[in-house]
């Protein structure tokens, strides 16, 4: 198996090569200066909104719903009013993570620090950034934040910091380069999941959550 | 297999015309698909220079195609993950199923056209595997036993009172709602078992990162997510022509896809897979395979159609072309169908058995239009046609039309004198109501529609009196 992969390999990237008109790999110096070539800025969409009203009103726009809080228990005070707004119970996995730990969840609650389980009816993970064009949160599936926990729950409930919210998806790039950061799983989430495949009618709660709701902290 | 029935093109046509479900469906996709790309892309108006990047990001990716690949697989590998280079589709098959292992795994299936092309499932089961396809879509073709008919609406063609008799049939006589959230709702709760239950996680990818080894996999369900994330074993297939150089490049793909596929500025769920479970991290699969398929690609690269390697599945073609739009997806009998279809069928079937894909083309040029990669499908399916012409595969009565006409063509005054002559002919037989309802050697197209007959003298004798 693995000797006739590697002949595979060797197969397709001669093809290649003879497609491309040359009989070996790229010349060294082509390949350095191509290995260089700097991530290029592409033209992307302008806007002139402030981050965090762009970014409420393109989750919005998505389907997911956006509150403001001005300290950590206004984090918990929000996420509280939400579930019992939507009659969501009291039961909540959290992300067992030091940025949740801080907040100081309801006494009422019945919170287990824990990835989620196939039942689970909210989950509340912290973001690793926000982006503001498309109203996306961006989550890193780590230790302490499990990628089951974004899917699983039927409400998912992401705890953004305001200076979390970037300008661009780019700009989220740079983040992680700047950690030198290569997550296992890096998502990109906007809304609730949702299906178009019965009539080209739009339904919420497909596969993924059903409902999605962000926190931000000024 | 499916490439022998590609003869049969015109007969699958006719049925096509005549179903009436197929028609109001497809009405009622043609123009949703439409209006939403119409207002995404008119929202933006950097979007033609967005699309003059991505086709050059393409062309510059697609000419150092073997080095994006290693640079791919080696960063694949430092991500933990295991990398199968696959030459043809059985290879890829093969390739899948060893990874598979002994019989009786449940496997649960993102969607992915690379799995469809390679025709895996047949494969798996035969294996002795269970499989099931989690997009809403693909597991609505695949109770029916049907293949999608659409690249990104897979049961584009089915009306929901068509999905409830299936569910009723599969999922046993439960008390249901026939609305569309109880379909959903009654989907999730049968296909929740299937993520939390699967061995072993199939998906495709949307895009490759050279720079990163991740792949990447845009859905709106969340179901691709769930079959890469729970079970043990996570496969990707991909194809080759998917690579892209760098984060920077994918940002400006996603603004592409999201809007010309769905009208979305960016679906619900894009992630990117870098590799198998990290030491501590909380979950993710113990095993990562990508598996890359050439199947031609390579030598679509050195030919003619090398334009065609840029496509990025978005649908946007299929939804806009007039021929796609009247007979569906089915009509094609092939994996790939509407104009990006009809351009890759005949390099994979073989032009014999495909020829008359190009064929069923108006060439009004709507798909190059909305192409976010600017891939010229008309002179694509013209080339098609030229080569069909050269290799004498078209029928003898086609062939001798189009050589009588290059006969008049290079006479203007014959060609101009004949015109006339049949003008007047048509007017004469069609009388006062303006239109034939037959015409000799065009009982085809008669059956369904009558001919009108052009009005007025012909285009040069209006012209040289001064009609303008």
């Amino acid at each position: 198996m693995k000797a006739g992969n590697d002949a595979a390999r060797a197969e397709i990237l001669r093809a290649i090569r003879r497609a491309l008109g040359r009989d070996g790999p790229l010349d060294p110096g082509i390949a350095r200066a191509l290995a260089a070539r700097a991530a290029q800025p592409h033209p992307r969409p302008h806007y002139s909104a402030g981050l965090a009203q762009r970014f409420a009103q393109k989750l919005r726009a998505a389907d997911g719903s956006v509150d403001f809080a001005d300290n950590l228990a206004g984090i918990a005070a929000r996420v509280d009013a939400y579930l019992a707004r939507h009659k969501l119970g009291n039961t909540v996995a959290l992300a067992p993570d030091r940025r949740l730990d801080r907040i100081p969840w309801p006494a009422h609650w019945q919170a287990e620090r824990r990835n989620a389980r196939p039942g689970d009816g909210v989950g509340i993970t912290p973001a690793f950034a926000a982006v503001a064009e498309t109203g996306s949160v961006a989550l890193s599936a780590s230790a302490q934040t499990p990628a089951a926990l974004n899917l699983l729950p039927a409400t998912h409930i992401v705890i953004v910091e305001e200076q979390q919210i970037v300008p661009y998806m780019e700009d989220v790039w740079q983040l992680l380069r700047a950690a030198n950061h290569n997550p296992r799983a890096l998502f990109f989430i906007t809304g609730p999941s949702r299906t178009a495949d019965i009539e080209q009618t739009l339904q919420l709660g497909a596969h993924g959550p059903t409902r999605f709701f962000v926190v931000v902290r000024r | 297999m499916r490439a022998a029935a590609q003869n049969n093109f015109p007969r699958r046509v006719q049925v096509a015309l005549g179903n009436e479900t197929l028609q109001r469906a497809l009405g009622r996709a043609r123009a949703g698909f439409q209006d939403k790309r119409r207002r995404a892309v008119g929202q933006v108006a950097e979007f033609e220079r967005m699309r003059r990047a991505a086709k050059e990001i393409k062309n510059h990716t697609l000419t150092h195609l073997d080095f994006y690949l290693e640079k791919f697989a080696d960063a694949v590998r430092a991500n933990g993950g295991q990398v199968h280079w696959a030459r043809t589709a059985g290879e890829a098959r093969d390739i899948v199923v060893g990874i598979c292992g002994a019989g009786g795994k449940k496997i649960a299936k993102g969607k992915t056209m690379v799995a469809e092309e390679i025709e895996l499932n047949p494969a798996l089961e035969k294996a002795g595997h269970e499989v099931t396809e989690t997009d809403l879509g693909e597991y609505i073709v695949q109770l029916a036993g049907e293949a999608p008919s659409h690249i990104i609406a897979p049961a584009v063609h089915k009306t929901r009172g068509e999905v409830l008799e299936l569910f009723a049939r599969h999922h046993g006589a439960k008390k249901r709602g026939g609305d569309t959230a109880a379909i959903v709702a009654e989907a999730r709760q049968v296909l929740r078992e299937k993520f939390t239950g699967a061995d072993i996680g199939i998906t495709g990818a949307n895009f490759l990162i050279a720079e990163t080894g991740a792949s990447v996999l845009v859905t709106n369900e969340g179901n691709g997510d769930l079959c890469s994330c729970l079970p043990p074993v996570h496969i990707v297939t991909a194809a080759i022509e998917k690579v892209l150089p760098t984060l920077e490049d994918l940002a400006l793909f996603l603004r592409l896809l999201g809007r010309s596929a769905t009208g979305q500025e960016i679906s619900n769920y894009t992630t990117l897979y870098a590799g198998a479970k990290r030491e501590g991290d909380a979950d993710g699969p113990r095993e990562f395979h990508l598996v890359l398929l050439d199947n031609g690609r390579s030598a679509m690269l050195g030919g003619e159609f090398r334009d065609m390697l840029r496509c990025i599945r978005c649908g946007a073609c299929l939804n806009h072309c007039p021929v796609y739009g009247s007979i569906g997806g089915h009509a094609y009998d092939a994996v790939y169908s509407g104009p990006m279809g009809a351009v890759l069928t005949p390099l994979s079937a073989g032009l014999r058995v495909a020829r008359d894909l190009p064929n069923a083309c108006t060439l009004n040029g709507r798909c190059r239009e909305v192409c976010p990669v600017d891939i010229p499908l008309p002179d694509l399916l013209r080339k098609h046609r030229m080569r069909e012409f050269e290799q004498k595969l078209g029928g003898a009565r086609g062939r001798l039309a189009l050589v009588l006409w290059a006969f008049f063509a290079l006479r203007p005054r014959l060609y101009q004198a004949a015109a006339g002559a049949l003008l007047y002919l048509l007017k004469k037989t069609a009388g006062r109501r303006g239109a034939l309802r037959k015409f000799p050697l065009a009982g085809g197209w008669t059956q369904s529609r009558d001919l009108p007959v052009p009005e007025g003298k012909t285009f040069l004798r209006r012209w040289a009196r001064g009609e303008r």
